[in-house]
């Protein structure tokens, strides 16, 4: 960097916006090496003399050793640290041995030389860090600097977090792509949602959706045709709801994580759908929600709107089955359960989305649900994640013969995550059948499951009280 | 001969009312087992193919109803034994088959139990000479059964609670407390996995 | 691999050579790690980690102690066969008995068996019952030993036997150990000791000692405590910044890119809340029963915790290899030995798995460059401690090591699954580095055995409490400590 525009940019940080600015957070957003940020931060701070007196403070990191007098915070080790010589005959009786205690102490400006009186031996003092005014006795304001630190460099390459910033490379960090690990929530599933439209933001989406779909949910609150699509989730019902959902998707806010990360511009889904069919070869999960998630998807991506999606759209109508997709999608969250370690999608686009893994978090908790193993296809990273998944529920069902039996069948079941305040999952208006006989379509709905499994989603998901189904 | 016969009989119908009861059990754990144990598709066919084995021994009636009904826990067994497949140490030829075998060869491939083979009889018999008196309350019970109950309460080869006899054999013998080869070959028989009175310690039911 | 730079080498370097003016053509080093084996003891750790569809409870703990006097009898046999046989007390040659009962009075003889320690202060299911008939509850204390009426006895398959002497009393003992004793039986019915004998150190795989020129370290550290919280001591962050290279000076980023290893020991997650109170009748349980509502409850689950502590992983991940061991008040089982952390609690650092980020059980075996280490959360130590009345916490370390037991307390007074076919806890080999994590201090020393088994016994203190972490030379097993401090108001 030229040696002039760091002063600039710590002017403005400092003076001008006030914050604190440490070397690490420096170094990220120069791009420098950290020793090089250390220096431009003494550079400042001595120049800021004349310029801005009192505007700018350093905070100092005194590295070395301290003496062994007492000191409040260092108990030096020196000398006792060993116990009294153990009582099998064969140990050195009294022997201590020296242990060598680095010490690496921040210390405001005005504290520099006293702290520096307490050290025996000085390896290094740099600058830490500077700052408006003196920090606070915990230092707290640093913390958000190296959340931020953190934030920037858990985007990056870990070869190239080291080649620029001068952080100690580990050879074997392979950090995985996010459409791996992450692939635990494939957002594919999102597309079966019907009226998650319930929720506040898919109100104006649908609004903007083109009337032109026949079997369009025109309205966020079609109760009945959304049940209805439930119900028969056939493919053509599903094809038009899940466009709209589709559209919601798209539009909505960039919390949504498909296979691929980040949702931020409308193209992105369909960059995500068609890189994650290139990568489908290897799909070797084809169940049957599979094939109808996938033809969903695709006629969904048939009527989007912008040109760019369509453009998309069309390459991708025409690339590898889309059952492939998801398949791909599913072995690969039942694969990444299992052994996260292997590198699953070479041809998976960066992620750069910090939110997307905000909501992988979110979604963290959802993965590990108890009792609901198997194929879980979770939706699409929204804010609010809504959506149908398919959960093996133990059904306990009276036998013939009076025994009671449980067998063990998938259905249905929609759920919401609140990050707003929609149950949407809850068809509880909708028909509430009695689970007799164990069928194993999947078009079985839950019905009574239902109002239970909606209860639970909504716990795992963070709703705070199942109230807001009915508020909304 | 004949009289044996008849206690074994006898035996065996005590078994069948405990067998009854856990008979709701059972089933859900098949189900259960079923569910997760879907590889073992050997099991399944198997069921099939025991009724008639039933008939060899001399046994027939009492027996068959004792598989029916023990199926459910010789599922279970042989879950137990997948996962003792690891921990036995594989010494002598008879017991590194046993473990090795997938379940469903050794459920088709395990012999009948002769309840009345002279050999359980002069073991037992060898066994006993420690003892002072004659074991109380044994007059009805079938050697192989007393054999087995001796096993349980050998101290030496350590707790019986909480385990099949098989389990607890093999884990003496990995600790290389060399249990006797008699008793495990009652243990791997047919009627040793699939009556409760074999497989199961003395205590089972009661703890 | 150091890309080394025209800035001068480190030793000539001035300790203020950055406070100075950035030169334009200046290149700085970066330093590197080295491709290092890091690999776990699977033989050991696979019996730690619990196979969800093989756990079972119907067998009682009986089975786990059978197995312990099993496995460890002969050991401990031929260690006091060495030193009693053909000894002769009185002019009577004393003889090895095979069941604890059998012993005679007036004969000298030696019985091994397991410890059993009587104490009235020992936590008693009866105490429940107590609580609910009185107001109450017995007051729970640190320790539970009593000396004046603490009753020591051995055990075997056969029955008990009270250990009565003064040799006995100033022993080390706990519930659960494995000894032999040699002395008599008195008129009481008693045993009167005269000596004991422990198994002693189990034997020790060699070790090679490189003497290249390249140091090698494993980082020890414990009870990160990190709460996420606003008030979060700063501390951690600044260990991760040193760890990664970034903090001190060139020296400390060259120390840094020497240490290949960190192992985090339990307690990494700060447990802010209070827990829920267990008593069903009590107030604050009954409102919050009422207050809760679909979701997750707020006021006892804080997710801050682990998103602070996935955060500072995922960055240590890309600059080190690490592995995270749960600790007593970390989401795991809380019986002991502890599941791994699931990973999917830190998924940034998920991402790692398998590349720089491993989960591991506690306690657990590694082997590092040809150096095996054991290291366990604490706990068995904590809980030893309350059985004896000094505080020497590396003595009982060793005395573990002389047990050939890691856990000897285990099932009684420390939570543990009922193994049913080995007691993996019983230490078959002697490592050459075995850590306690989250103790009071940091103390080490070397412990020695008779056949040349040298180990290195370290405890770890709370990093939430003294900004320390531990570097151990894999070569040498010299211990090194780096702390961090702040020092805001000039303390």
């Amino acid at each position: 960097m030229a040696s002039e525009s760091y002063s600039t940019f710590l002017a403005t940080r400092l003076v001008h916006d006030q914050e604190t600015i440490t070397y690490r957070l420096l170094s990220r957003e120069l791009k420098i090496h950290t020793a090089l940020a250390k220096r431009y931060l003494y550079a400042f701070h001595a120049s800021s003399k004349s310029i801005y007196p009192d505007k700018v403070h350093a905070t100092y990191l005194i590295s070395g050793q301290k003496r062994p007098a007492t000191t409040a915070t260092g108990d030096v080790l020196m000398s006792d640290v060993s116990s009294p010589p153990s009582t099998l005959p064969d140990t050195d009786a009294g022997v201590e041995e020296e242990i060598v205690e680095t010490v690496l102490e921040l210390v405001p400006e005005e504290e520099l030389d006293d702290a520096k009186s307490t050290f025996r031996k000085i390896a290094y003092v740099h600058v830490y860090s500077l700052e408006p005014t003196r920090l606070p006795e915990d230092f707290i304001t640093l913390a958000e600097c190296g959340r931020k630190v953190r934030d920037i460099d858990l985007n990056e390459d870990p070869h190239a977090i080291s080649k620029t910033y001068g952080v100690i490379a580990e050879p074997a960090a392979k950090r995985q792509q996010l459409g791996q690990v992450a692939s635990a929530q494939p957002k594919k599933p999102e597309a079966i949602l019907p009226p998650r439209s319930k929720a506040p933001h898919a109100e104006p989406e649908a609004k903007q959706r083109p009337p032109s779909k026949a079997s369009t949910l025109p309205s966020p609150f079609p109760p009945t045709t959304a049940k209805a699509d439930r119900d028969r989730p056939s493919t053509a019902e599903v094809e038009a709801s899940t466009k709209s959902i589709k559209k919601e998707k798209i539009e909505s806010p960039p919390k949504k994580k498909l296979a691929s990360p980040a949702l931020k511009s409308g193209s992105t889904p369909s960059t995500v759908i068609r890189k994650t069919k290139s990568r489908s070869p290897t799909s070797r999960s084809s169940s049957q929600p599979s094939q109808e998630l996938q033809s969903m998807f695709s006629s969904s991506e048939d009527e989007n709107d912008k040109d760019e999606r369509e453009d998309l759209v069309k390459t991708e109508a025409e690339a590898e089955s889309p059952k492939d997709v998801i398949g791909s999608i599913h072995e690969s969250f039942i694969s990444d359960e299992i052994d996260l370690s292997i590198d699953k999608t070479p041809a998976k686009p960066k992620e750069t989305n910090i939110k997307s893994e905000d909501v992988e978090m979110e979604s963290a908790p959802q993965l590990e649900e108890p009792g609901e193993h198997t194929t879980k296809i979770s939706p699409t990273k929204r804010a609010h994640r809504r959506g149908r998944r398919k959960v093996t529920k133990p059904i306990h069902t009276k036998d013939a013969n009076g025994f009671l039996t449980t067998k063990y069948e998938e259905v249905w079941e929609s759920y919401s995550e609140p990050s707003d305040e929609e149950p949407s999952g809850t068809r509880s208006a909708a028909s509430i059948k009695g689970s007799s006989t164990p069928a194993p379509k999947k078009e079985k709905d839950v019905n009574v499951k239902k109002e239970n499994g909606s209860k639970k989603k909504p716990a795992s998901g963070g709703q705070s009280s199942l109230m807001s189904f009915w508020k909304k | 001969m004949a009289p044996q016969g008849k206690r074994s009989r006898s035996s065996s119908t005590k078994t069948k009312a405990p067998a009854k009861q856990v008979r709701l059990t059972d089933s859900f754990r098949q189900k259960k087992k079923s569910a997760s144990l879907q590889s073992v598709t050997g099991k399944k066919s198997s069921f099939e193919q025991s009724p008639p084995e039933a008939s060899v021994p001399p046994l027939s009636t009492p027996t068959l109803k004792d598989e029916v009904e023990g199926r459910g826990s010789e599922i279970d067994a042989e879950g137990d034994i997948e996962s003792q497949e690891l921990s036995a140490t594989p010494d002598e030829e008879v017991r590194e088959k046993a473990v090795e075998e997938a379940p469903s060869q050794e459920l088709e491939a395990e012999e009948p139990l002769d309840f009345n083979d002279p050999e359980y009889r002069a073991y037992f018999e060898q066994t006993q000479k420690v003892n002072i008196a004659e074991p109380i309350h044994q007059q009805g019970v079938s050697t192989v059964v007393r054999i087995l109950k001796n096993f349980d309460l050998t101290a030496a080869y350590g707790p019986t609670v909480g385990m099949t006899r098989l389990q607890r054999w093999r884990r003496a013998e990995k600790l290389g407390l060399q249990p006797p080869e008699v008793v495990y070959k009652i243990l791997v028989s047919k009627e040793g996995k699939s009556m409760d009175e074999l497989r199961e310690g003395y205590l089972y039911g009661q703890i | 691999m150091n890309i080394m730079s025209p800035v001068a080498s480190s030793s000539a370097l001035d300790s203020d050579y950055l406070l100075s003016s950035p030169k334009d053509d200046e290149i700085f080093p970066t330093f590197e790690r080295r491709v290092s084996a890091r690999g776990l003891i699977s033989k050991y750790n696979d019996e730690f980690v619990l196979k969800n569809t093989e756990k079972a409870y119907e067998q009682q703990y009986a089975s786990l102690y059978f197995l312990r006097l099993t496995v460890l009898k002969p050991r401990v046999s031929k260690v006091a066969a060495d030193a009693w046989n053909g000894m002769s007390i009185l002019s009577q040659e004393v003889k090895a008995v095979d069941r604890v009962l059998d012993v005679r009075q007036g004969e000298f003889c030696w019985i091994v068996g397991t410890i059993y320690i009587e104490m009235s202060l020992k936590p008693n299911i009866l105490d429940e019952i107590t609580k609910e008939f009185w107001t109450t509850a017995p007051i729970s204390k640190d320790k539970f030993v009593d000396p004046q009426h603490d009753a020591i006895m051995l055990e075997d398959e056969s029955g008990r036997v009270n250990l009565v002497g003064s040799t006995i009393k100033s022993e080390l003992l706990v519930t659960g150990c494995v000894v032999a004793v040699l002395g008599s039986e008195t008129t009481s019915g008693d045993f009167d000791v005269v000596d004991i004998r422990y198994p002693e150190l189990a034997p020790q795989v060699p070790r090679e000692i490189s003497t290249g020129h390249e140091r090698k370290y494993v980082a020890l550290v414990s009870g990160l405590q990190v709460s996420g919280d606003i008030h979060e001591t700063y501390e951690t962050s600044m260990l991760f910044e040193y760890l990664m290279g970034e903090l001190g000076g060139s020296d400390d980023s060259k120390r840094a890119s020497e240490i290949i290893h960190v192992i985090i020991a339990g307690n990494s997650f700060a447990n802010r809340d209070s827990p829920v109170s267990r008593d069903e009748d009590s107030q604050d349980n009954n409102s919050q029963k009422k207050k809760k509502k679909y979701g997750y409850d707020s006021k006892s689950y804080n997710s801050k915790p682990t998103e602070a502590l996935d955060s500072l992983l995922a960055d240590l991940s890309t600059s080190v290899s690490v592995d995270i061991m749960p600790g007593e008040q970390d989401p795991t089982n809380y019986s002991y030995p502890q599941q791994p952390i699931n990973p999917a609690l830190v998924p940034r650092t998920r991402r790692f798995l398998g590349s720089s980020f491993r989960s591991v059980s506690n306690p657990c075996w590694w082997d590092i460059e040809g150096l095996r280490i054991l290291g366990t959360g604490g706990q068995p130590v904590d809980d030893i401690f309350r059985y004896i009345e000094d505080d020497d916490r590396l003595q009982m370390m060793e005395y573990s090591l002389r047990w050939q037991h890691c856990a000897p307390t285990a099932p009684d007074t420390l939570w543990t699954y009922p193994f049913r076919d080995n007691d993996p806890f019983i230490l078959n080999e002697t490592p050459h580095l075995f850590f306690a994590g989250n103790q009071p201090e940091f103390k080490t020393k070397i412990v020695d055995g008779d056949n040349g088994q040298r180990v290195r016994l370290v405890t770890l203190p709370k990093f939430s409490e003294t900004g320390q972490v531990v570097l151990v030379d894999v070569a040498t097993l010299a211990c090194e400590v780096v702390s961090f401090g702040l020092n805001g108001a000039g303390r």
